[in-house]
């Protein structure tokens, strides 16, 4: 599967997102009295996945899917909570007791809890997240979100694997009075840094356990469940952290005694056994939605009170990269855009019950969101205009290579966007790639395709995290594109560095919300669909809802067995 | 004793033919040679009239794929959304399964076959397609392997000794070779490596060459084997020590003397392996090993098929059958023309 990329969920608080999610029905009713009542603790719930994780390690773990694993193992300062029944996603204090701001939001304090300890009982210190958002610094821990060294005046520091880098005092815009206060002193007024603050990159990670790359496969819990085994692209087990206080910990229900996450097994597979809910996968649920060919099926007696809808804030998209030659020429990029039919898309992602064609990479609910009005393209695309548009850029039938995640659905939308190039006269080819290193292979110069699908979701609900972080340059490496600018447009920077320098949020969101306008009419992508996920889910799970701010996916934090066996 | 076919004489058709009058048989045994016994037993042989009548057809198809899918006028990689009265054809609520026709298959006068789920591309156009890529590869694939093969036996039979020894042991190496593991491990290592390293595009003529290669490398063993043991039976026959005796080569020997003896066994085994071949290029296809999307194959058809089998079984049911009757007609053939060439064969 291809997850989107995005950092730990990040709404402001009491955020309303209207949401399809339901909680899982007919439970109750399905379980004898006095036998489990709401919120029993226990049981073991297995979770399918078709591709392990990229990375469990907190300064490396920036997609959904992780995340989501990531939230049971590793706590932040602070976290979204999503209430289903409120249908809200609410800011907590996660390992933070309290935290504060000077008036010009560029100075923020958090002391810790009492009584926070790691899987092996040693206390949990400030020094410890300071550590942790230093090493998101180091060039190896390129993949995780970008916030700690975008914020931080820490310039040229190369993280604590670099020796007597920065004269050894490590990134000096974090300072640790005592063991549980944490000062950040950024380079910005940034007025929602408690958003900020649940990226993983501001977990603990003690030093003494660091093992550089390697703690990708074994981090130190501080969250409910620590790993008890972890064979890559094959399982993952997790199992209850003792050291970890429910008391302390407002946002995990941690029910379960134990996650079994299975790799590998084929979307076909587990849509079977979780249609056929036999007695082995009453308690299992898939990371994957319901295959299209499948769907029929989810109306089916037995099947459709098993199941959980929810869509999320992300947005899918085509870049098309501008380090390629051919590509710099905008008529082209202008024709691609108009010329590609988001409906076949749509239908290659499996349909209208599972996706939904957009016109923005803004979700539409969103504060800044603007109706496309710059090429005006009606969801089918205009083949006329496109023909057009091609014949005015020149293109004599040269090659693009289309680059795609390895995976049903995204090949199938691939082929559909090739299909619908093909028929303005693009040829188009497609080159899939392993859905474990899909955006690592991207997010190289010398490996990224073409035409490349994407997907994005913001780390906020705040323009700051989705124009220049798709559109902007990558603050480790001044003039080169961000790892998420995939487009590796150059559109835009000047007015980004100088609304970065605003510290009133309106003219921020609003210079933003113009901008990403002045961006799109150099056409550096085109956005395609959001994905709407249909889960199947065993029926002896309990409290089944799908987080929007985790990728839509089941929350596990919340999520517990009916009846223990 | 066997005559070599190239030592046979034409037939005697100076022969009256009221002189036998008695006896068919014994008409025929007095003025042909065995390729014409056997030609004359092929003919006879009513399943091989009608496989090689299959197979002609079958190759027609390929031959002539762009016209017949202008027929029905629907390119085999295009999207259909609408049928010509203008209403959908698939329903994108559930998935976009097919509307109407034989079992959710979407089957109609425009669409004889039916068209995809999810995209609407015409199965029959695609169909049709796919033979090309089924038989180019297959055909690829066994010409190489029976090149390989042949060259190899007659070396290994004819010059014996350390080069015997030497190809037998090649020979058992690649028997016992994992081919299909190392053939998925292979093919995209080369697409991608191709480029950067060759400069050849990864391209669908890579993929195919990248096939037969494959499918060739690995199926010339076992014929290679068999051709070593005529060899070994051919090279002490009076007429190849006749022909060494006086003065000729080696190359005169094995591909004037030799080689003919052998076509009967060639013959065989060609039309045995190229379904085998067919089956194989499927297999690596379905696999996701084969040609590149959208490029039409049987393997990627009913490997695609494959996850819709409940809701929309036919899609599965042509791929799988023009898989099943071109395997079938080929084997059957092979079959026919190895009784028709050995005359210790049960059937007249």
């Amino acid at each position: 599967m291809d997850h989107l990329k995005r950092p730990g969920a990040a709404i402001a608080a009491g955020l309303v997102l209207s949401l399809t999610a339901v909680a899982c029905g007919g439970g109750n009713s399905e379980t004898p009295s006095g036998q489990a009542s709401a919120g029993a603790k226990g049981g073991t719930v297995t979770v399918y996945s078709v591709t392990d994780v990229e990375h469990l390690d907190p300064a490396r773990n920036f997609v959904t899917d992780s995340q989501m694993i990531g939230k049971l193992i590793t706590r932040t300062l602070t976290d979204y909570r999503y209430d289903a029944k409120a249908k809200k996603i609410i800011l907590e204090k996660d390992l933070a007791e309290s935290y504060e701001a000077t008036p010009d939001f560029k100075t923020w304090t958090f002391k810790l809890k009492d009584g926070l300890k790691y899987e092996d009982g040693t206390p949990i210190v400030a020094a410890d997240i300071k550590y942790n958002a230093e090493r998101s610094f180091a060039a190896d821990m390129a993949e995780g979100a970008p916030y700690a060294h975008e914020y931080l005046d820490c310039k040229g520091y190369k993280g604590p694997y670099v020796a007597d880098n920065n004269g050894g005092k490590g990134c000096t815009a974090i300072e640790v009075p005592d063991e549980k206060t944490i000062v950040f002193k950024l380079n910005r007024p940034v007025a929602s840094f408690d958003g900020t603050a649940s990226m993983k990159v501001f977990s603990p990670v003690p030093k003494a356990k660091d093992t550089k790359t390697q703690y990708d496969s074994r981090p130190v819990a501080s969250g409910p469940y620590k790993i008890e085994s972890y064979t890559r692209k094959k399982q993952l087990v997790l199992v209850r952290n003792t050291n970890w206080d429910q008391k302390t910990d407002p946002l995990r229900d941690a029910r379960p005694d134990k996650f079994i996450f299975k790799f590998g097994d084929a979307e076909a597979t587990v849509d079977q056994r979780l249609i056929a809910n036999g007695a082995a996968d009453q308690s299992s649920l898939s990371f994957t939605g319901v295959q299209p060919e499948n769907i029929a099926k989810t109306n089916g007696a037995g099947v459709k009170d098993r199941i959980v809808e929810g869509t999320d804030i992300c947005r899918r998209y085509i870049a098309f990269n501008q380090q390629k030659p051919l590509l710099k020429n905008q008529k082209l990029r202008e024709a691609l855009y108009v010329g590609l039919d988001r409906t076949s898309y749509r239908d290659g992602r499996g349909g209208e019950r599972l996706s939904a064609v957009v016109d923005s990479i803004i979700p539409q609910d969103m504060e800044g969101y603007k109706k496309e009005e710059t090429f005006n393209v009606p969801p089918e695309g205009d083949q006329a205009k496109a023909k057009q548009l091609l014949t005015e850029a020149g293109y004599k039938g040269e090659k693009l290579v289309l680059g795609t995640a390895d995976s049903g659905l995204a090949v199938k939308a691939a082929e559909a966007a090739q299909a619908s190039w093909k028929a303005i006269g693009v040829n188009v080819e497609i080159q899939k790639i392993p859905g474990d290193n899909y955006y690592s292979t991207q997010q190289q110069d010398s490996s990224a395709t073409d035409l490349i699908t994407a997907g994005w979701c913001y780390d906020w609900a705040s323009l700051t995290t989705i124009v220049p972080s798709v559109f902007g340059p990558d603050t480790t490496a001044p003039g080169k594109a961000a790892q998420n600018n995939y487009a590796r447009s150059q559109a835009g920077w000047d007015k980004m560095a100088e609304l970065a320098k605003e510290s009133d949020k309106s003219k921020i969101e609003t210079g933003l919300s113009d901008l990403y306008v002045e961006i799109m009419k150099t056409a550096p992508l085109v956005p395609t669909v959001q994905d709407l996920n249909v889960y199947v889910v065993g029926s002896n799970l309990d409290n089944v809802v799908t987080d929007p701010n985790t990728g839509g996916f089941p929350d596990l934090t919340q999520i517990g067995v009916k009846k223990v066996s | 004793m066997t005559l070599g076919v190239s030592e046979t004489q034409s037939p005697d058709e100076g022969l009256p033919t009221d002189a036998l009058v008695e006896t068919a048989e014994a008409k025929e045994i007095e003025g042909r040679s065995p390729g014409e016994i056997a030609w004359a037993r092929l003919r006879r042989d009513k399943i091989a009239i009608a496989s090689a009548i299959v197979i002609l057809l079958i190759i027609l198809v390929a031959l002539f794929a762009p016209l017949i899918v202008k027929l029905n006028g629907f390119p085999p990689d295009q999207f259909n959304k609408l049928n010509a009265n203008g209403d959908p054809l698939l329903n994108t609520r559930d998935g976009g399964i097919p509307i109407g026709g034989l079992w959710g298959s979407g089957t109609s006068s425009e669409h004889w076959l039916g068209v995809e789920p999810q995209n609407g591309r015409d199965v029959f156009s695609r169909l049709v397609y796919g033979t090309r890529v089924s038989l180019l590869v297959a055909l690829g694939g066994t010409i190489i392997a029976v090149v390989l093969g042949t060259v190899i036996g007659m070396v290994s039979g004819y010059f014996g000794g350390w080069v015997d020894t030497l190809l037998s042991r090649l020979m058992d190496i690649m028997l016992s070779f994992p081919s299909l593991l190392f053939v998925m491990a292979l093919t995209p290592v080369v697409a991608s490596r191709g480029q950067d390293l060759l400069g050849i595009p990864d391209d669908n003529k890579l993929r195919m060459g990248v096939l037969m290669f494959v499918l060739g490398f690995f199926g010339w063993a076992y014929l290679a084997r068999i051709v070593r043991g005529q060899t070994l039976s051919l090279r002490e026959r009076e007429f190849v020590e006749a022909a060494r005796s006086l003065g000729a080569g080696p190359n005169y020997v094995l591909f004037r003397q030799v080689l003919p003896n052998l076509l009967p066994t060639l013959l065989v085994y060609t039309t045995l392996l190229l379904p085998t071949n067919i089956t194989a290029e499927a297999a690596l296809s379905f696999l996701g090993v084969g040609i590149k999307e959208p490029t039409a194959s049987w393997g990627r058809m009913i490997a695609d098929a494959s996850a819709w089998i409940e809701s929309n079984p036919l899609y599965l049911f042509f791929p799988g059958t023009a898989l099943f009757i071109t395997v079938l007609a080929f084997n059957l053939l092979g079959d026919s023309v190895r009784d028709a060439l050995d005359p210790r064969a049960g059937r007249s």
